[in-house]
Order: structure tokens, then sequence, then C-alpha cells
């Protein structure tokens, strides 16, 4: 018999006389905790108080000139597979950034899906590149202010229309979908606060309001 | 570097206190922490409401545990993943040595992963050759160390800042005065090199939703996203329990489970992982196993009430709260899951004979009910396998004798105030200590005053 | 009104005094209290100790004792606890009867606020600074929180804050015996966290022989005195 037929069989024997439980339904009933009706105003809440920054512009092309410049201080960049683009919007192409591997970047700028309010993340999927994301100790990600969904649920609903379309075999959602809501941090070291401890030390959500 | 079992739990935790007080003011300043922002987590929500809702979806992807591991699996295929399944942890190891073994792999980074601890698979790994590197901060301290976690979230929460900054000296030469910050630095770059160099990453799961075969793991480090993303070949270690149905239902327990555990919104990272890196992904690993492990878990299923425990998302709120715990950290508890929530499944799991004496290391003051997101009620399940242990005759015969003794008594008033009277006349104090049970009483406190006529006695004369 | 004091073992044995001013607090209050003569144990111990048949058989006990009374009043609430939480469940068939005898049980200060609506006792405890430590069980079991420390209160004493004055101080009956090193340490959390008072009081018997043969242990001079004492004093007759 194989594991698997010799688990499921237990787990049959251990339910054969025990009441089933219903599930209790959406989660959404008595929330989404929300402070404020605006789901701008929470991210930026939410994130700047797990340790991220937050800067907001009226268009891309000034949010880009302003990245640019963020980055211009740093010695070795990467840029995002999606944010490439946005970055370098409006620029010469002799102006572009020039980028390294993330391994070896100081800072990296990337594109994320999309955010959510109700706890302060940014949704970061892996056509940007997962290594973009997380290995540059200092993390710049555009934000479409349009994206920013009220809570957890609506940025998954969003995610599996968006992404994949009529995917419906691997349930519509990218390979793998990672939420950032904070730089990284620990306190294993004698319960001391330490950011910064594999991934980003530092985060930074660049708000596009007009997409 | 492991544990030795449960049975050794008196004589460990004595110990802990005589040997090591470092251990108990960390343990008890960092539990501390952990409380003060639970309880103010729980207060920015309807904390009653979100702990029913988790109580009812938990329970309702137990009592429907098979079907909704056949979905996770068949969703998982469809993803792209290789699903395996595990009876036992000799069972999963097997399977770990035959991707190893299929994959040529030399290295492995770790991210924390309870379930490993409890499978042994690090020393199994080393056993094959395999150079294996845990990345959580805790982990990585406790593993340079090489003793096994203290607690479920904080892994290293019995070690001070003095014990780090010696043990990284030792190791890496840095001043023994470098701070927080600087030691973790140090660690940052020597586990940088690793990462990049792993073949294969290590995970654990807090859920696996059957709707979409999605592994979702919490963290604050970034060290998961890391081990799950850059190497070649990712292995998650799922418990069968971990199951969710609804990717919705993730929607809550992440911040439920969040909040309940360092008292955060959500973890700094939250990953959900479908399968391996597809057309139209930048990077990510080549194959994604996730293996499915019981060990003992249908057994704990199949009793009546304890498995209920197997709701546990693994929060640590119960050891944070636990007066018990509090003292000693988990090391005495000589299992992986240690304080309330390891005393209730080590007896389903393993066995009550081999759990012995975990259900009686507590005082069943009640803290953990107020505290589990998932309201499992720890002090009925500590109780269940105290009736279970005796039935079992697992506990002493003086203790037996004792109380059955007194039981014949109270049925008759008059014996037991005669029998009061006597014990009234003993010198506690002296005479105490050749008495059972009393002679381990006043070894740590002086003997109870008795009063110098009974209550009953006083009543019969007349009280003014 | 009539009530009857259940002195428990524990309370006959070590707190006689209590119970007797408990009596006295009773009569004060206007209450006729009796003293059934075959009250012994609530079963407790057995109970927590995984011994569900013994623990049952006590419980009938303490059942037929109390069958008649009005009130059943406790100087503890760890047994007032046991029985109005965990007996409807020992004694399914008697369940009405063990569910009318939970609903009759109260802990001595929750019965004083709750069925006799007493805020003010006097004022005999002008001037003295008490530590309060919340049983597990009165406080857990019975939610009785804020009951004894206004009647504290009201009777002129200054109740201070201590860090650790809900957490359990480690006796958990037969638990303190067995486990007696990691029981002690918790009592010692709860003596090292205490800010200098006249006296510690507390609901129940079996905490404050735990905490003062620790404190004894350690030459603390801080006493160490059940609540019916302390209210009584309050009383200031």
């Amino acid at each position: 018999m194989t594991a698997r037929s010799s688990i499921l069989d237990r787990v049959r024997i251990a339910l054969a006389n025990r009441e089933v439980v219903a599930h209790p339904g959406s989660f959404e009933g008595w929330r989404p905790f929300m402070h404020s009706g605006n789901p701008t105003e929470q991210f930026t809440e939410m994130f700047e108080k797990a340790g991220g920054e937050v800067v907001s512009f009226k268009t891309q092309a000034e949010a880009s000139l302003w990245v640019r410049g963020f980055l211009a201080d740093f010695d070795s960049l990467s840029v995002g597979e999606l944010a490439r683009g946005r970055l370098n919007e409006d620029a010469e192409p002799d102006k572009w950034i020039e980028e390294t591997d993330p391994s070896a970047a100081e800072a990296g700028a990337s594109l994320a899906f999309g955010a959510v309010a109700e706890t302060g993340s940014l949704i970061m999927t892996p056509q940007d590149g997962r290594r973009a994301q997380l290995l540059p100790p200092v993390h710049v990600v555009f934000l479409d202010q349009a994206k920013i969904y009220k809570g957890l649920s609506e940025g998954f609903v969003a995610l599996k229309n968006e992404v994949l379309p009529g995917d419906n075999e691997s349930g519509g959602l990218p390979s793998a979908v990672g939420l950032h809501s904070g730089p990284s941090k620990s306190a294993d070291i004698g319960q001391v606060l330490v950011k910064g401890v594999h991934g980003p030390g530092r985060v930074v959500a660049v708000i596009i309001e007009s997409a | 570097m492991s544990f030795s079992g449960p049975k050794h739990y008196r004589v460990e935790s004595a110990k802990s206190l005589k040997d090591r007080p470092s251990v108990r003011a960390s343990v008890t300043s960092a539990t501390d922490t952990f409380n003060a922002n639970r309880s103010d987590a729980y207060s920015q929500i309807d904390s009653d409401l979100w702990r029913d809702w988790a109580r009812d979806v938990k329970s309702h992807a137990l009592t429907n545990l098979d079907q909704y591991l056949e979905q996770a699996e068949t969703q998982l295929l469809a993803n792209g993943a290789k699903v395996h399944w595990a009876d036992t942890a000799h069972d999963a190891l097997r399977l770990l040595e035959e991707i190893v073994r299929d994959h040529g792999i030399s290295t492995a980074v770790k991210a924390k992963s309870m379930l490993s601890e409890e499978l042994g698979i690090n020393e199994h790994l080393e056993d094959l050759g395999v150079h294996v590197r845990e990345t959580d901060l805790g982990e990585y301290i406790i593993q340079l160390i090489g003793e096994p976690p203290s607690h479920i979230v904080g892994p290293a929460i019995h070690r001070s800042l003095e014990d780090c900054q010696r043990l990284f000296h030792e190791k890496f030469g840095t001043p023994l005065d470098d701070g927080p910050d600087a030691l973790a630095a140090t660690a940052r770059e020597a586990l940088r090199e690793e990462f990049l160099a792993a073949d294969l990453g290590i995970s654990g799961g807090n859920f696996l939703v059957a709707e979409t075969g999605t592994v979702a793991l919490i963290e604050n480090e970034g060290n998961i996203r890391l081990s799950t993303s850059l190497p070649r070949v990712h292995i998650a270690l799922v418990g069968i329990e971990k199951i969710v149905p609804r990717l919705e239902d993730v929607s809550g327990f992440v911040q439920l489970t969040s909040r309940a555990a360092t008292g955060q919104p959500i973890g700094n990272f939250f990953s959900l992982i479908q399968g391996p890196k597809r057309d139209g992904d930048i990077d990510g690993p080549e194959e994604v196993h996730v293996i499915l492990v019981d060990n003992g878990r249908t057994r704990l299923l199949a009793d009546d009430k304890a498995w209920e425990a197997l709701r546990c998302v693994r929060c640590g709120a119960c050891l944070n709260i636990c007066p018990v715990y509090r003292q000693t950290g988990g090391h005495p508890y000589g299992w992986t899951y240690s304080g309330p929530i390891g005393a209730i499944i080590a007896p389903g799991m393993l066995g009550i004979e081999e759990a012995m004496p975990l259900p009686y290391a507590s005082s069943l003051c009640g803290a953990c009910v107020d505290e589990c997101p998932v309201r499992i009620p720890i002090p009925e399940l500590l109780l269940h396998w105290r009736e279970k242990a005796v039935e079992k005759g697992l506990t002493s015969a003086i203790e037996s004798a004792g109380i059955k003794a007194y039981t014949k008594a109270a049925e008759r008033p008059a014996i037991f105030r005669a029998a009061g009277a006597m014990l009234r006349h003993i010198p506690l104090e002296a005479g105490g200590r050749a008495l059972p049970i009393l002679s381990d009483w006043v070894k740590e406190r002086s003997a109870p005053k008795s009063s110098k006529k009974s209550f009953m006695q006083q009543w019969k004369e007349g009280i003014e | 009104m009539k009530a009857a004091l259940f002195a428990t073992c524990l309370g006959d044995q070590f707190y006689a005094d209590a119970c007797a001013d408990a009596v006295r607090l009773l009569r004060y209050a206007g209450v006729d209290v009796d003293v059934p003569q075959s009250q012994t144990c609530c079963g407790q111990p057995a109970y927590n100790a995984g011994r569900k048949p013994e623990a049952i058989r006590m419980a009938y006990q303490t059942l037929d004792t109390f069958d008649s009374a009005d009130y059943v009043v406790l100087p503890s609430g760890s047994c007032a606890g046991m029985i109005r939480c965990f007996y409807p469940d020992l004694m399914n068939n008697e369940l009405e009867r063990a569910q009318d005898l939970a609903a009759r049980t109260y802990e001595l200060s929750h019965f004083l606020v709750e069925v006799l609506g007493i805020r003010d006792l006097g004022s005999g405890l002008k001037g003295k600074r008490i530590a309060y430590h919340h049983s597990c069980h009165a406080l857990r079991e019975l939610g009785v929180c804020d009951h004894p420390i206004s009647l504290l209160k009201n009777c002129g004493a200054e109740v201070v804050s201590w860090e650790a004055d809900e957490e359990c101080c480690g006796f958990g009956g037969l638990f303190s015996a067995k486990l007696p090193e990691v029981s002690a340490a918790m009592a010692d959390r709860k003596l090292d966290t205490l800010p200098g008072v006249d006296f510690v009081t507390s609901t129940d018997g079996g905490c404050l022989l735990q905490l003062s043969g620790r404190g004894d242990r350690h030459r603390l001079s801080v006493q160490f005195r059940h609540l019916a004492s302390v209210l009584w004093e309050g009383v200031g007759l």
C-alpha cells in the first residue's frame, strides 16, 4: 500500500463518526480592517508603521525621475523586468540605468503587481524577477495607485483575473507571489529589532497616482 | 543537537532553573514582549469574531481532510509541482534522500520549519553528505551552538545578547561588544554566500490551500522567500493538518496568525507558492516538491477529543502566556513542540506512554485558552490526556492509592474530619519530609501551617 | 437570606480562621449562615489528576450535602469553579441537579457583590497597601476580577498595581508537588515582581499556601492573608 492511500485511509477511518463542521463562510462580513475609507491612505499608514517608506507622484514620468535620482546614490543597481520600461520612460537610451545582477546590486527597482491596503502589502510577482525583489539591500517599488486593493482577498482576485486570465488549471495564480509589507527584520539576537537581515532592509513604495 | 524525549521533563526543568538562570530571564523577557504585542494586536480587531471564524474554518478542513488533501494534490500537480506522501518521519527522510540523489544536491538552505525539526532533516542530510544551513537568524544561532529550538516562533529566545556576542566572537572573530546590528550584518554576509550557492531550498508551510494548491509561508526576515526562490529545487514539508479550503481563507489566517504570533498585522514577507518557474517568469526553482507528512497526525485525528488540537497554527501564543513554559523555555519538554500545545499534541502523535509527563506539566491556570487564535480547549485536553494516563496506569502507585483513600474518606465526613485532625497534628516542616507528595512540597517551600483549630471545630464551638 | 458555607478541605484545615471570618462577614451582611456537616471535598484534586471516577464520587457527596441550600458560598475561587464549571459535565446522570447547584454556587467576594449587592463594607483598611493575587480559577473560570478589588478599595485600602497579578502562582494542587521546581520558580516570578505592600491577599488558600511557603523560604517579611480575613478587617468593627 502506498503512503498516500494509507494516510487517506487512516483519515477516513478517523473521520468515520465525526460530525462534519460547516465552513463559516466569507471572512468579509466583519472585515476589512480599515482605519479610513481611502485605500491609499490605509496602505501608506500600514506600510510605514511596518518600517517601509512611501512617496507619491502625480505621473509616471515624475516618479521615474525621482527614482532615477534616488538610485544615483548607489554604485550598482538591478532592475526588475517589468520595472525597466517604467524606470526609463522619457529617458534617452544613453541615460538608461546601467544594470548589474541583483546579487551584486546595492539597490534595486521593481514594479509591484498591486498592493493591499488592509495589511500594507506590496504584491510582487515572478514576471518581474524574484531575485531583484530580494537580493539588493535597498528596494524601490513602483506601485499604481489604481491597483491598491482594499483587502487581501480583493488583491488575490485581481491577481487571478489579471496575471493569468482564464488559466483555471493553476487556479489563475502566478507560480509564486510575494507580499512585501515592510523591510526584512528580526529580533532573534537578544530580542533587539534589527533591519535588513536577509532581504531588503530598506523598502520604498513609489505610488503613481495616475496610471 | 536533538531532543531526548519528554520523560526527563522534571529533571531537565529543574536543571535549567538551577544551572542556567539566564534562560529563565531571557524567555520571560522575550515572552513579555510577545504578549504585549499580541494583546495590542488583538485589541485592534474584533478578535473574538476572528477566532470563532478561524476555529470553524480549521474544524471544517479537518473534518473533510481526505477530500481537501486530494484536491490540494490535484491542484499542485496541475501547477507543475510534485507531490509526495510520507507516513512517518522515516518515509519523509527517504523521499528527501531520493530527491537529493536525483538532483546531485550537495548544499541546502533551510527556511525555519518546525516539521523539519520534528523529522530530523538536518542530521539525515548531513549523513548523506549534504551541507545544510539554517537561514532564519534564530535557527542559524542555535545551529551554530548545536541545540534545538526553544520556541516555535523564536527558536533562540532562550539566548541572551551576550550569548550571541560570545558565539559570533568564537565563530567569526567579531568583537565581543558588537551590537545586534553588527552581528546580524555578519550573519547576513555569511548566509548570503550560502543562499547564492545552494542547490536546494527546504521550507515548511504555514498553510496549504486546497483550492489553488498553494503553500503559504509567513516570515519577517526574507530568508523563506530567498530559500524558495534562489535554489534550483525547492522542497516544502507540510503537515497534512495545514490544509485550508480556499485562498480567501488564507487572507484571514495570515492576518490572525501574524497577530497571534508577533502582534503584526501581517508578517513582512508572505509567500504564496503554487509551483515551479514557468515561461515568462524571470527566475524561481525548476522543481517544487511538496511532501505531505503524517507522522502521527492521523493518530491524533482519530482521538475523539484531542483532534481539535490539529487546528493549531503554531503561533506560539500559548507558550508565551504559559507560566510553566516561561520558567524554562522549550528544551526540558524534550520534544520539538513545547509548552501547552506540545503537551496536548505529544500524547496524540507519539502515544501517551511516550509523552509522559507532559500532560501534567501545567497548573491548569487556563491562560492559554484565552489567547489561542483557533480556540483549542487546551486545559480540557490536558485533563483528557491525564485521564488516559490514569487509565493506562502511567501515574505513580502512591498517587493512585492516595487519591483512592482520600476519596473513600471524603464520602464519610466523620472519617474525613478525623484524618484531617491527625494531619493537623503532624509537625509538617519536619514530618512532611517523610510523607509522599508532601516531601516534594517542602523541598522548595516552607510547610503549610495548619490552623490551631479546624474550622469545623470552631463552628461547633460557636463563632462570635 | 440563607446561605451554606462550604469551607473546603483546605480551608477547614489551613485557613480555619479565614473561614470563621467568612461566617462573620456573611452574618454582618445579614445572611443566615449554615455549615452542613457532611461537607468534605469538592473533588478537584482527583479531577485535575485525571481521576474522573473518584472526582464524580466526591461531586455527588457535595451535591447531596448542598442540595437544599439557597446559596453555596466558598472562600475559594478554585473550588467554586469546580462546582460551577465542571460538575454538570461530571454528573450527566443528574444534569439538572448539578446545573442547579452550579447556578447557586459563588466564591465569597463574588457573592457579596453580585448577590448581596454590597459595595461598601466599612473603612477598616484605611492606609493599608495591598497586593491582590488573582486566583486563576476565580479569574478565568468565574470571571471574578473587580469584585474583590473594589471591595478592598471601598474599605479604604490602596490596591497597588502588580505586573504579575494575573499570572499563576504555581500552586495548581498536585502540580506543586509533582513539579516542585517549576512550581517554585512560578511563585518566585510573583514574589520578584511584588511591590512593597503591607500584605498580599487572594480568594484562594491554595495560592496563599504556595506564595507564603515560598516567601517564607526567601525570608520575606510580607504577610499573605486570605481575602475573607482581610475583608472582615475591612468592616472595621
